[in-house]
């Protein structure tokens, strides 16, 4: 992107995460390490049995766990490399589930999305927003997927951005 | 500070450390030695006419004209699906559904940005941008129908559904870009609201083009070695270059390619 602010721009953000940011990118740092073990689980127990639905599976393992390493280098020290056990809990079950995978990887991405979003309204760093912006374009992207791979047909239902299933 | 100075200074900052010390210790010297040597003496007269440069300023970038961009880029893309819809028949006819969809998002988007424009004191825009409809659309356009130099698509509904890819992925991308160059966080937020939304009109359009369940992940075309078009193209969301391929092949097989970029500096809507 060749837009940059003005040089005399008089109150230019901050480029790296303030301390303020930090307990947001951890909280996102977390979520992210809990979707790539819910896909992990998912992958584990065979609940996709076609071969390229399972390489969609496996892409999104791969996604995730990228998006846990990028916000750990962003937030350094601080990381803590566990996944967020609320998150993990509440999905583990449906991810084990042939029948509820889809549906609650849809839940997931969408609430990984809205958790993205919330935090560009508060995150003061440039490069923590620009990140967090790059990955929720991705999940939004997997969240159509995971409508799909769910069932949905309608637009309404692949565009649908709800959170609880 | 007098003009040699104000020169040198310039230069000065103009190199940065790495630079500085690829100079070398010879040169360096050299230099001491120069300055050892030096008078106060004017600089050299000049013979004929200089050419007179004038300097462009600089439009300033801020939340109001990023916004006011984005919006162009809305109204850009509505009028780009009036185009486009016309040539989605037989097995892609469906698609029209979703095109009514997305022209519906697209112009609540354009009210919502400029409702933003507004509440930060800008004045709102709703035309589409001149420069990517001269640079993008026309010309896509143009390959699709073709013209007195150029054969028309024989694959006019897969590439009008490529180009609408192409610009809701443009679309997406702008949003991402700018939103961490936004200096309001609620402005921010609501960017990349948009953004996603955007995202998914994308994705939905690239599963309609490509619907197999190989078409999710990354792929690549074994013979061209370029990249088949994915649903899931990157883990990240890109900020590169938007590549549109289409049109009538040519003698040696190769359809026409054009590469779409976020707005620059040359396509901002300022005021």
């Amino acid at each position: 992107m060749s837009i940059r602010p003005s040089a005399d721009s008089s109150a230019a953000p901050p480029a790296r995460p303030t301390k303020n940011d930090m307990p947001t990118l951890v909280a996102l740092h977390e979520a992210e390490l809990a979707a790539r073990d819910l896909y992990r689980i998912a992958v584990d127990s065979n609940v996709v049995a076609d071969e390229d639905a399972s390489a969609v599976v496996k892409l999104m393992v791969e996604h995730h766990r990228a998006y846990g390493q990028a916000l750990a280098g962003l937030i350094g020290k601080l990381a803590t490399n566990e996944a967020d056990a609320a998150i993990v809990d509440a999905h583990k079950a449906a991810f084990a589930s042939t029948s509820q995978f889809a549906g609650a990887a849809n839940a997931l991405e969408n609430d990984l999305a809205l958790r993205h979003t919330n935090a560009i309204g508060v995150l003061e760093g440039t490069e923590g927003a620009a990140l967090v912006a790059s990955i929720v374009i991705t999940e939004s992207r997997h969240a159509v997927i995971t409508a799909e791979l769910n069932g949905a047909t309608s637009l309404d239902a692949l565009l649908s951005t709800e959170v609880a299933k | 500070m007098n003009d040699n100075n104000q020169t040198k200074f310039e230069f000065a900052g103009a190199l940065n450390r790495r630079q500085l010390l690829g100079l070398g210790g010879s040169s360096l010297l050299g230099a001491a030695l120069l300055a050892a040597c030096s008078h106060d003496t004017p600089p050299a007269t000049r013979v004929g006419d200089a050419v007179t440069t004038t300097t462009i300023t600089e439009p300033e970038v801020n939340d109001v004209v990023l916004l006011r961009t984005a919006a162009s880029l809305e109204y850009t893309v509505i009028e780009a699906y009036a185009q486009l819809a016309p040539f989605l028949t037989g097995d892609f006819a469906s698609a029209k559904d979703a095109v009514d969809r997305f022209v519906a998002d697209h112009e609540a988007h354009a009210t919502a940005i400029n409702d933003l424009v507004v509440s930060i004191g800008g004045e709102a825009y709703t035309q589409s941008n001149e420069r990517i409809n001269r640079l993008y659309i026309q010309p896509a356009v143009e390959i699709i129908t073709g013209s007195d130099t150029v054969e028309p698509s024989p694959t006019p509904a897969e590439d009008a559904l490529a180009v609408a890819i192409a610009l809701e992925n443009l679309a997406a991308a702008t949003y991402q870009s700018v939103t961490s160059v936004l200096e309001n966080l609620d402005v921010r937020k609501a960017a990349i609201s948009i953004g996603q939304t955007e995202a998914r009109h994308a994705t939905i359009l690239t599963r309609t083009l490509a619907p197999e369940l190989t078409s999710i992940v990354p792929s690549k075309d074994p013979t061209t070695g370029a990249d088949n078009l994915s649903a899931l193209p990157s883990a990240f969301g890109s900020l590169s270059s938007i590549s549109l391929t289409i049109g009538a092949p040519n003698e040696s097989g190769t359809k026409t390619s054009l590469s779409l970029d976020t707005p620059s500096l040359n396509s901002l809507i300022t005021e």
